[in-house]
C-alpha cells in the first residue's frame, strides 16, 4: 500500500520545504504578539471606536475557519492593494498567508495576553506608579513581564497550533511542505508518501515543541514555588495554566 | 470589484448548505463523545497495557494538522476501496459510498484526543474522597461509578464540551479540500462560472460567522446555566 521506498526518497525535497513553514510560523508569532499586545492594551483601556473595532475582529476571525480567512485575504488584498496603485503580481503567495496568520494569532494571543495582564494584581501597577515610574514605563517593565510569564503555557500551546495550521498555506499556492507534496504528486502520481512524509515531519516537530514548553514552563514554576513570593495570585494563576 | 449581485448568488448557494456542514458536526460529535468517553475511561484508571497504546494513539493525532489527516485518510480510501469491497464480496463501487462518511472519519480521528482529554479531566476532577463516600456507605464499584461519579463528571464535561462544537464546526469547513459539499464548495462552486472568488469566500465567512455567533451564544448560555448550578 505504502511505497517506504519512496517515502524515503521524497524526504529530503519535502523536508527542503521546512525553512519555509519555520518562516512563516515565526513571522507569524511575532507580529501577532505585537499586534495582540496592541489589542489588549485597547481592550483593557476600552479605548473608543478601536475597541469596538477590535471586538468585531476578535468576534470574526473566532467564528470563521482559518481556511476562509485564508482566502478571503488571497483573494481581497490584491483588490484592495491594487486600487492604490499597487503592483500586485510581484507579491510574494508567502505575503498572504504570513499576513491570515499574523491577524488570526493577534485575535488569539491578544486575549490570552488580555486576561494575562489582567491576572496581575493591580498593586503591582500602583507600586510602579508610587515610585514615580511613568504609566508606559510601569506598563512595560513591571506588569508585562508578570504578565508574560502567566501567559507562558498558552503560548505553547499556540505555537504548536500554529505550527500545524501553516499546512493550509499551500493552497494559496505557498510551495511549503505541502506544496512540495502536490508538486510532486503531479511529477510522480503518488501522493500518499509524500503526505506520510508531511506528517512525519509535523508530528515530530510539534512533538519537540510541546516538550520543550513543558519543560520551560516546569522550570519557572518550580522557580516561582522556590521563591516563595507572597504574591498568591500570581502564582496561582502560573500554576492553574500549567 | 466586488459584486453584491455575485455575492448574493453565493451567499444563497452557502446557505442551502448548511446543513451538509452541521450533520458533519454532529456525527462527528456523537462519535468523538462516544468512542472519546471509552478512551477517557481507559486512560483515567489506567487499564493496563491498553492505556499505553491510546496514550501514543492519542498523541499521535493531537500533532498532525487536520487537512493533512483529511488528505491521507482520502487517499487510502481511495486506493483501497475495490480492493476491500472485493474482498469482501460486496458489489458495491466507489460511486455509491457518500464520501462525506469518509470526511466524518477523518475528522473524528483529528478531534478525538481534544474530546477524549476533555472527558478525562472531567472524571479525574472528581475527588477521591467520593469514591470513598459511596464505598464507605455500602455502595458497590459500579453502583459508585453511575450512581455518584458520573453526574459530577458530566456537569464538569458538558461546558467545556459546548465550546468545542463551535471548532468542530470549523473544522468540518477543511473537507473543501478534498471536494466534498460543504458551505464553502458550494460557494465556490457558484463562483467557478463568474470567476468572483472573493465574493465566494466572503459569503461564505459571513455563514461561518454567523453560525459561529448562534454556537457562542449557546455554549455562554449553557455555560452561565452550569455555574449556577454548582
Amino acid at each position: 500500500m505504502v511505497d517506504w521506498q519512496l517515502v524515503k526518497e521524497y524526504f529530503p525535497d519535502i523536508a527542503a520545504k521546512f525553512p519555509i513553514t519555520l518562516k512563516m510560523v515565526i513571522i507569524s508569532i511575532s507580529l501577532g504578539l505585537l499586534l495582540g499586545f496592541i489589542q489588549a492594551i485597547i481592550r483593557i483601556n476600552k479605548v473608543p471606536v478601536l475597541n469596538q473595532l477590535a471586538l468585531v475582529q476578535i468576534s470574526y476571525i473566532r467564528c470563521t475557519p482559518v481556511i476562509t480567512q485564508l482566502y478571503v485575504i488571497y483573494f481581497g488584498v490584491p483588490i484592495i492593494l491594487s486600487n492604490f496603485g499597487f503592483d500586485v503580481g510581484g507579491i510574494n503567495k508567502e505575503f498572504y498567508a504570513i499576513l491570515a496568520y499574523t491577524l488570526n494569532q493577534a485575535v488569539f494571543l491578544g486575549e490570552n495576553i488580555r486576561s494575562s495582564l489582567q491576572a496581575v494584581p493591580k498593586g503591582q501597577f500602583d507600586a510602579g506608579r508610587s515610585v514615580g515610574m511613568t504609566e508606559a514605563q510601569t506598563l512595560l517593565s513591571i506588569v508585562t513581564p508578570q504578565a508574560l510569564y502567566i501567559s507562558l503555557p498558552m503560548l505553547g500551546t499556540f505555537l504548536v497550533a500554529l505550527f500545524q495550521g501553516t499546512a493550509l498555506a499551500y493552497l494559496v499556492g505557498v510551495t511549503d511542505m505541502m506544496g512540495k507534496v502536490k508538486l510532486l504528486g503531479a511529477k510522480t502520481g503518488h501522493t500518499l508518501e509524500g503526505y506520510i512524509v508531511c506528517a512525519i515531519i509535523f508530528a515530530v516537530i510539534s512533538i519537540i515543541l510541546e516538550q520543550v514548553f513543558r519543560v520551560l514552563n516546569n522550570k519557572l514554576d518550580f522557580a516561582n514555588k522556590k521563591a516563595k513570593t507572597d504574591d498568591n495570585t500570581v502564582l496561582r494563576a502560573a500554576g492553574g495554566n500549567a | 470589484m466586488f459584486s453584491i449581485k455575485f455575492f448574493l448568488l453565493c451567499l444563497k448557494a452557502a446557505i442551502t448548505h448548511i446543513p451538509q456542514n452541521l450533520i458533519m458536526t454532529g456525527l462527528v460529535l456523537v462519535i468523538c463523545v462516544i468512542l472519546g468517553t471509552g478512551i477517557a475511561l481507559i486512560r483515567a484508571y489506567r487499564v493496563p497495557v491498553v492505556c499505553y497504546i491510546f496514550d501514543f494513539l492519542m498523541a499521535i493525532c493531537k500533532v498532525l494538522p487536520a487537512n493533512l489527516v483529511l488528505l491521507i485518510v482520502f487517499v487510502i480510501f481511495n486506493d483501497n476501496f475495490k480492493r476491500v469491497a472485493k474482498a469482501l464480496n460486496l458489489s458495491i463501487t466507489i460511486r455509491d459510498v457518500n464520501k462525506m462518511y469518509v470526511a466524518v472519519a477523518a475528522l473524528v480521528i483529528c478531534c478525538i484526543s481534544g474530546i477524549s482529554e476533555l472527558i478525562r479531566s472531567g472524571i479525574m476532577s472528581v475527588p477521591k474522597g467520593q469514591y470513598e463516600a459511596g464505598y464507605s456507605v455500602g455502595m458497590t464499584k459500579s453502583q459508585t461509578f453511575f450512581g455518584i461519579i458520573v453526574p459530577q463528571a458530566v456537569r464538569n464535561i458538558i461546558p467545556p464540551l459546548t465550546s468545542t462544537i463551535l471548532s468542530l464546526l470549523k473544522t468540518t469547513a477543511l473537507v473543501s479540500v478534498i471536494g466534498i459539499e460543504d458551505i464553502m464548495t458550494a460557494a465556490v462552486g457558484e463562483a467557478s462560472i463568474t470567476y468572483a472568488f472573493l465574493e465566494a469566500y466572503v459569503a461564505a465567512a459571513l455563514v461561518f460567522w454567523v453560525l459561529g455567533l448562534v454556537f457562542e451564544v449557546i455554549s455562554g448560555l449553557v455555560e452561565r446555566r452550569y455555574k449556577k448550578m454548582a
